[in-house]
């Protein structure tokens, strides 16, 4: 099957001249349906720059992607907008949840910019914030909602479209441990249910909840790993505490 | 394990299999499931260093189950290693070898190794991290995960480092 | 501290550009408005009072008998006089088309001494100088020859004087040997009682009944005499002149009726614009607010850093007022010189009739004064925002990020509630976040929209005047003049035209009633035919019924249903007040009746009023009027929409300024709305909205404060109009004003909306400028 993603040669140039900044060199995606792929590597690696390649928000400056099969780094930027809308979900470090308006309001938000009836964008959206354990919140402003709460909410925005890809740009930065274990075990769960979800994360623990992992330096895809080969068999964890002697 | 169970019979006298539970109950899933040959074994190391004895308790109709309990040394031995800071965690020098041996010795190609290492290193992390979300272990326990959360991170960083210097 | 002060100002400047430009733009504009309105009180009256130095004006005027002038010349109050002059009416023209009355030069160090404007005044006999309007009216100049009283004179200038008694001037020698024109009822001087009983208007013009160079001659003399009177307290003028004008052988003027009516034309405009700069100030007073709300919005970080560094709040608000200060300093100067150069142009109308050249520009004195008021106003607008941006905490100043609303937007909940789309709801939340700003907005913008209306309203009145000539007095489709037919002559040749529906007589006169003077219009036709417009009671329809307009209502004491007795042409008569008819000039000292109710001795020369059949071509029937009657006919019409243009330049001006002002109010809202909300923007982006429903959302902003402000402003432009014509014609304005229709409104609402659909639009472009994932990644 052909996969959801196809990215091949992506470069990314800043600036010009002097002040030229290579962001990304010939990287090479492929992102099936239902995997849960992570990218990871230290700041300024590229890896941002990569997520905002695969989501429209940037155009490459070599290289071509492919969302099922059709080009879309040659879009235009209201067929990128409408892809935004209806197969890619973005959630951000930041939340960048709409501070005056309700969270139900929130996340029915895509929905309503992509012509989705009223009532139905507002079905799904109390949908998906019930199956996120979210339900008593739709009527109270993000603000008065704690920070795994709010990048919850900003999941359940960016999965109203039902998109094809989910797309996160350090989604637990701005969050404690508790919350981060929340948002990852959220993410974890789209994914057993089929979603494709492209992760990107310094954070490794976040990082191993993946299928497969990417690492990136220098604007270049340095390593890959597949996490998904040996069963979880619960070894590693009969392993943590050597009771010998 | 000699110190934990010492540090079980602190209180009390106990019977081998209630040394087995008492483990167990306390540190249950982080600890590959205990068989009672290695509890005994431990306990039969304990009494020839005299740390514990044993005493008889007759039963009827089976043969007699022994009571272990903390000798004067043996209780002074586990005085001592509580009192003392433990050790700093080892290297896992079992992977050290293998790299610096490949490498050296053109056996197998380092960046494979470190690649799989990597690779075993963040499933493990998974799993652990599965634990830890579903809440699956209760606060001492969740600690020792957490720890070894820990740990895996700085091995990953590690192999960073490795990977930076023997592969270029 | 002033140099740091400096240094934000000149680094503002060049980050916002564009705000700065908007900003200085309306202070511009408020301070050539406020110059021109300041500057058109000061000189409404200068060219008068200039005149009036310049020929040593009367402050009274009295023409009549010799006697009776120099009894009046002794009047206690008098401080200056001097020896009577004739006057005398004379027949004019080659054919002897007209009446003009020709006065003799005063003598000496005179008063009232004409003023020549062009040429110079005659010195000896057979010259003539002539009014500056009639020269304008006949093409007159020095050089032009005329004849008067049978006399070839050559005119040797065009002058001027305060209060107009004379059409021209000769040398006192002159005036004898000019034919005086044959007496009509009711010139001054005929103090008769008795005229050929029953004898026509007509027959008594050809008695030619000539009393060449009679002088005090009572009963039958043309020749009268004039004499300026200057008063020991000017002011007293209308006092002495009511006094005088008592006395039926004698008419009077004073210089401050000629005055009122000399500005009449200024103070129409000077209530105009005095209004429209009252609402200029305070919309740019809404403008400054906004935008130094916005700044200190935008500048939070800097402005904490500045206290944190120990700047105290006052020291914050003296630098943002000193900043809008330093921009209106900058700014000012080039409305004021708009100002100035625009400000000549208003005088023109009534002066081109005294052949005065306008007032010069704005004294700098007065530029001055405009200055100093602008940057008060300006700080006064931007005190309190100020105050309030210095009086933050510096901790919350230097919060990186804003903590986020603690409610959700109730503009938001009213558009979901009203089934509005999603860009509508999200455009309403921004355009409300913060009230304050909003509520200036609309204000603004309900200004304007209030101005439109009484645009439209004056249009509206305009159309109704010119389709409803009785509204100004004036109930009939064209007015013919003639000295040189006689009436049955015209009578007989108005029957041949075509298209004439009624031909009626219309006889001017000066009617008097309990010593107070004014204009009868007497009408010999089918009254149904020349109906004048009664706001109170009904119009004449039988002999012995007159009607008054306001002023002579109030000044004779009557009401509907009194009688009263006039006295016209030396006669009286008696007559029942039936109503209150519209009447403009004089305000409404003026009485209209029937023919049928004056004795006929008392009536003048008729001029004719017509009734066109409808879908009649003025023009055309005008023309063949004229053709026929060679060149004796003067035909005129009256009120044509034309006549409104000056009035209107001033109209439309002021609201194409306040239009101005809002918009920019309305763009600064707009921008800082944008520039705040960047980060809501980016998300939109990044979930998927389109640049044009970006665009959308921005539009629907403009609008929503938009729908309210014209909510507002269309009563507020109903009252506006209607208060400032009461204050223009307390008379009667109220009755001849009128909104305007439903229809002119519902077209020009949407047309508003689109203008603010446009100005959004711009601001909307700010909006699609918005990098995305930049925006989202900072902080």
């Amino acid at each position: 099957m052909t996969p959801v993603i196809e990215a091949r040669g992506l470069g990314k140039v800043h600036g010009s001249g002097e002040a030229e900044v290579v962001a990304l060199r010939d990287v090479d995606l492929d992102l099936d349906h239902g995997e849960f792929l992570a990218v990871t590597g230290p700041s300024g690696c590229g890896k941002s720059t990569l997520l905002n390649l695969l989501g429209g928000l940037d155009r490459p400056t070599t290289g071509e992607i492919s969302l099922h099969g059709e080009r879309i780094d040659d879009a235009g930027e209201a067929r990128r907008a409408r892809l935004r809308r209806s197969e890619l979900g973005y959630v951000f470090q930041f939340f960048n949840l709409i501070d005056n308006l309700t969270v139900a309001d929130n996340v029915e938000l895509p929905a309503l910019l992509a012509g989705v009836p009223t009532r139905e964008a507002r079905r799904r959206a109390a949908r998906l914030l019930e199956r996120l354990g979210l339900a008593e919140t739709a009527g109270r402003v993000p603000g008065s909602l704690s920070g795994g709460q709010q990048q919850r909410v900003a999941i359940a925005r960016a999965l109203v479209n039902r998109p094809s890809v989910l797309l996160a740009d350090e989604p637990t930065g701005n969050l404690d441990s508790a919350a981060a274990r929340e948002v990852v075990s959220v993410l974890r769960e789209r994914s057993e249910e089929g979603q494709a979800i492209v992760l990107v994360t310094h954070d490794l623990r976040v990082a191993s909840a993946a299928h497969r992992v990417l690492r990136m330096r220098d604007g270049a895809v340095v390593g890959e790993a597949d996490l998904e080969g040996e069963a979880a068999s619960g070894e590693a964890l009969s392993r943590v505490l050597p009771l010998e002697g | 394990m000699r110190h934990a169970v010492l540090a079980l019979l602190a209180d009390e006298p106990a019977h081998g299999y209630e040394i087995k539970r008492g483990l167990e109950e306390r540190f249950g899933t982080v600890i590959a499931p205990l068989n009672a040959g290695q509890v005994y074994t431990t306990l039969q190391r304990l009494q020839r260093d005299e740390l514990v004895t044993d005493d008889a308790v007759a039963q009827r109709g089976r043969p007699d189950k022994r009571v272990y309990r903390l000798t004067e040394a043996g209780r002074e031995a586990l005085h001592e290693w509580l009192g003392a800071p433990s050790a700093p965690t080892r290297l896992r020098d079992d992977f050290f070898m293998k790299l610096v041996l490949a490498h050296g010795m053109g056996l197998a190609d380092p960046a494979e190794l470190i690649a799989r290492q990597r690779a075993a290193y963040l499933r493990s992390l998974g799993e652990l991290e599965r634990v830890l979300a579903a809440g699956g272990a209760d606060g001492t326990t969740a600690l020792v995960v957490e720890g070894a959360a820990l740990h895996l991170e700085a091995d990953l960083k590690w192999l960073d480092r490795c990977e930076e210097e023997l592969t270029r | 501290m002033l140099r740091a002060a400096g240094r934000l100002i000149r680094a503002d400047l060049r980050q916002r550009p564009f705000q700065a430009v908007l900003t200085g733009l309306v202070v511009a504009i408020a301070a050539a408005a406020l110059l021109v309105t300041l500057h058109l009180r000061d000189v409404m009256s200068e060219p008068f009072d200039d005149l009036m130095r310049a020929t040593n004006g009367a402050h009274v005027t009295v023409t009549g008998p010799r006697d009776d002038v120099a009894e009046a010349m002794t009047l206690a109050e008098v401080a200056e006089a001097e020896a009577p002059r004739r006057q005398l009416r004379v027949a004019a023209g080659e054919q002897a088309r007209g009446r003009l009355v020709v006065s003799a030069l005063p003598v000496g160090a005179a008063v009232d001494r004409p003023l020549a404007t062009e040429g110079r005044l005659p010195r000896r006999a057979g010259e003539v100088a002539v009014l500056a309007p009639l020269a304008l009216g006949e093409r007159l100049r020095p050089g032009s020859a005329m004849r008067l009283g049978g006399v070839r004179l050559t005119v040797v200038g065009v002058a001027v004087t305060a209060i107009p008694t004379a059409d021209a001037w000769v040398v006192p020698d002159q005036i004898a040997a000019l034919t005086p024109a044959a007496p009509e009822p009711g010139d001054p001087g005929d103090t008769s009682a008795t005229a050929d009983t029953g004898a026509t208007a007509a027959t008594a013009a050809t008695a030619a009944t000539a009393a060449t160079g009679a002088t005090g001659a009572t009963g039958d003399s043309p020749v009268v005499f004039e004499a300026g009177l200057r008063l020991r307290d000017p002011d007293d003028a209308d006092l002495v002149a009511a006094r005088l004008a008592a006395r039926p052988s004698l008419r009077v003027s004073d210089w401050l009726e000629a005055r009122t009516n000399f500005t009449e034309d200024s103070r129409r405009n000077f209530a105009i614009l005095a209004s429209a700069t009252l609402l200029a100030l305070l919309a740019t007073g809404f403008t400054l607010a906004t935008a130094i709300g916005g700044r200190a919005v935008a500048d939070r970080r800097r402005i904490g850093l500045l206290r944190s560094v120990g700047v105290t709040p006052r020291g914050v608000t003296a630098m943002l007022v000193g900043h809008y200060l330093a921009l209106a300093l900058l700014a000012a100067p080039f409305g004021l010189l708009a100002g100035s150069l625009l400000a000549p142009s208003l005088f023109d109308s009534s002066l081109g009739l005294l052949g005065m050249s306008p007032p010069g520009p704005p004294a700098p004195l007065l530029t001055g004064l405009v200055l100093v008021l602008v940057l008060v106003a300006v700080a006064l607008a931007c005190a309190v925002p100020a105050w309030r941006a210095g009086r933050l905490p510096p901790v919350v100043a230097l919060q990186p990020t804003r903590s986020g609303a603690r409610r959700a937007s109730r503009a938001a909940r009213a558009a979901r509630a009203l089934r509005l789309p999603v860009t509508a709801t999200l455009g309403a939340k921004d355009a409300y976040v913060r009230p304050v700003r909003a509520a200036l907005t609309v204000a603004s913008l309900a200004l304007a929209a209030a101005l439109v209306v009484c645009v439209l309203a004056f249009e509206a009145t305009i159309d109704r005047l010119v389709a409803n000539p009785a509204l100004e007095g004036e109930p009939w489709d064209m007015e013919i003049f003639t000295d040189a037919m006689r009436p049955a002559e015209v009578d007989r040749l108005l029957a041949t035209v075509d298209g004439l529906r009624v031909i009626g007589h219309r006889y001017d006169v000066r009617a008097t009633a309990g010593g107070i003077e004014f204009q009868g219009r007497v009408i010999d036709g089918p009254p149904e035919a020349f109906a004048f417009a009664v706001p109170e009671g009904r119009g004449v329809r039988r002999a012995g019924e007159v009607t008054l307009g306001r002023g002579a209502l109030d000044a004779l004491g009557v009401e509907i249903g009194d009688t009263v007795t006039l006295e016209v042409g030396g006669r009286a008569f008696s007559a029942r007040v039936v109503g209150r008819h519209i009447e403009p000039s004089d305000d409404g000292r003026g009485a209209v009746t029937l023919a049928s109710s004056v004795p006929a001795a008392a009536l003048p020369r008729p001029n004719w009023i017509l009734r066109l059949d409808p879908g009649a071509d003025t023009e055309r029937v005008g023309a063949a009027i004229e053709r026929l009657g060679e060149g004796r006919l003067l035909v005129d019409r009256p009120l044509g929409s034309a006549e409104a243009n000056p009035v209107r330049l001033i109209v439309y001006g002021v609201t194409a300024l306040l239009l101005a002002i809002a918009a920019v109010n309305l763009l600064t809202t707009l921008l800082l709305g944008v520039r705040e909300r960047r980060r809501d923007l980016a998300v939109l982006g990044a979930v998927g909205a389109t640049r044009r429903q970006l665009t959308r959302t921005v539009v629907f902003g403009g609008l929503v404060l938009a729908v309210p402000a014209a909510v507002l402003g269309l009563p507020l432009g109903a009252v506006l109009f209607t208060t400032i014509v009461r204050l223009t014609d307390s008379a009667d304005g109220a009755d001849v004003a009128r909104l305007p229709s439903w229809l002119s409104v519902a077209l020009a609402l949407p047309v508003g909306l689109a203008a603010v659909a446009l100005v959004s639009a711009l601001a909307a472009r700010e909006a699609r400028r918005v990098a995305i994932a930049s925006a989202l990644r900072a902080e």
